[in-house]
């Protein structure tokens, strides 16, 4: 009679093995059948066993130096990374406000003088590959930035060459910076600024 | 939330700013750094997230303090060794801190650093690690200890267990660390892996009895 109780109850599943191991309580079904289960009594102490060896492995302490010297590789590894998109705008927007926007002005107008630009529409703006990066979100997908719109690249291309620390402590942009930024744009890139700015002053295209 | 960021904002925009000649990016010094992350040191994770994508740099530093420690010992428990395990959380730092926009607050900032870090860490050991490690004794055992040979079987059972744990198929290898040496819950984990609570256990199940297959034929 007992042989054939035991034989028409299943053994207990991964899941259940795992709670016993750890600790918590499983189904009646799963208590009665491992009272009377020899094989999945043995399992859960051959479970039990290897995680008692499991444990004994520590992660030696490193120095106590060590969590600050990490700290400061993050940091100077963080100061390295190039702003991402939105923290670049919002301060292009201070920058702009801020009188830079004229400067600009100037200087493309300087610079259009000198040499018609192509205007191009559709002329996507190259991104350094180091860029964009995939990290996963606290959701579950794994995201690619999208440093790639034009309009934004334009911008961030231009807000990149200030001195941010300056606009971050209130200082004004120190004289020339504008100049600077322009003189480091490409052809391509310096065709989309006119566009751009063009754009925004309301004057025609071409 | 925003006002109190703002206050902290204020706060570090006084004079202690420097700046130096064209060329160069300007420098806060340390002392005004250390000031700026104690008077961040009391906000949750949810307003230094805030405050980051605010542009308080420094808040940063602050989510590193708090998370250097487990991202570490995560990566170590990978890589097995401090240079890598180093590298590695320098990395997974500087991915959370590109990716800060991304991060959802569907979970703790706890858990996405775990995520980004099982990510940087099975990247790496699958690119530097060959399949077959052979087992060495713990290269520190512990020397202050009061059986110098009862703590020399001991960093070789470590050592010997370390190398098993290497040996597991990632997700169990994975799911073992995460649970045994971070104590997460299930459900946590399955967050990290992007599986279900049954998933997770039954790769817990099955790393538990590959370890103890291949302990046993270490043995033999
Ligand atoms: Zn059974």
């Amino acid at each position: 009679m007992k042989q054939v109780f035991l034989a028409t109850m299943r053994h207990l599943t991964a899941e259940q093995f795992v709670d016993i191991v750890e600790g918590r309580e499983i189904d009646d079904d799963g208590t009665r059948h491992l009272a009377g289960c020899a094989a999945c009594r043995q399992e859960v102490e051959a479970l039990r066993s290897v995680l008692l060896q499991a444990n004994i492995v520590e992660v030696p302490e490193p120095s106590p130096l060590f969590w600050n010297h990490l700290s400061a590789r993050v940091r100077a590894a963080v100061d390295e990374t190039p702003p991402s998109r939105w923290w670049r705008w919002s301060l292009a927007r201070v920058v702009f406000a801020g009188g830079a926007v004229a400067s600009l002005v100037l200087v493309l107008t300087m610079t259009m003088i000198r040499r018609p630009p192509v205007i191009s529409e559709d002329a996507p703006i190259e991104r350094s590959s180091a860029s964009g990066s995939t990290v996963p979100s606290d959701q579950g997908e794994a995201v690619t930035f999208d440093e790639d719109e034009p309009d934004w690249a334009m911008v961030a291309t231009v807000a990149e060459s200030f001195d941010w620390d300056d606009v971050e402590a209130g200082m004004p942009v120190r004289p020339g910076s504008a100049e600077r930024a322009i003189a480091q744009l490409s052809d391509e890139e310096r065709s989309e600024l006119a566009r751009l700015l063009k754009e925004a002053l309301g004057l025609p295209k071409s | 939330m925003f006002s109190r960021v703002n206050e902290f904002w204020a706060e570090s925009a006084r004079p202690g700013w420097k700046l130096t000649v064209a060329g160069t990016s300007g420098r806060i010094d340390a002392d005004s750094r250390q000031r700026s992350i104690a008077a961040l040191a009391s906000l949750s994770e949810t307003e230094l997230v805030d405050a980051c994508l605010a542009g308080r740099r420094e808040a940063f530093d602050v989510i590193v303090e708090r998370h250097r420690r487990s991202v570490y010992q995560l990566c170590y428990r990978f890589v097995g060794n401090h240079e890598d395990a180093s590298d590695l959380s320098q990395d997974v730092f500087v991915r959370a801190y590109r990716g800060l926009k991304n991060f959802k607050r569907q979970s703790s900032i706890g858990t996405w650093l775990y995520r980004i870090g099982v990510n940087v860490c099975l990247n790496r050991v699958t690119a530097k690690t060959p399949l077959l490690e052979p087992i060495e004794p713990e290269r520190h055992p512990d020397e202050g200890a009061a059986d110098p040979m009862q703590s020399l079987v001991q960093s070789e059972q470590a050592a010997r267990v370390r190398a098993a744990i290497r040996r597991l198929p990632r997700k169990q290898r994975t799911t073992l660390i995460l649970r045994v040496y971070h104590e997460l819950p299930h459900e946590e984990i399955a967050r990290i892996l992007g599986s279900s609570v049954g998933a997770v256990k039954a790769n817990f199940f099955h790393a538990l009895g590959n370890l103890k297959r291949l302990l046993q034929s270490e043995e033999c």
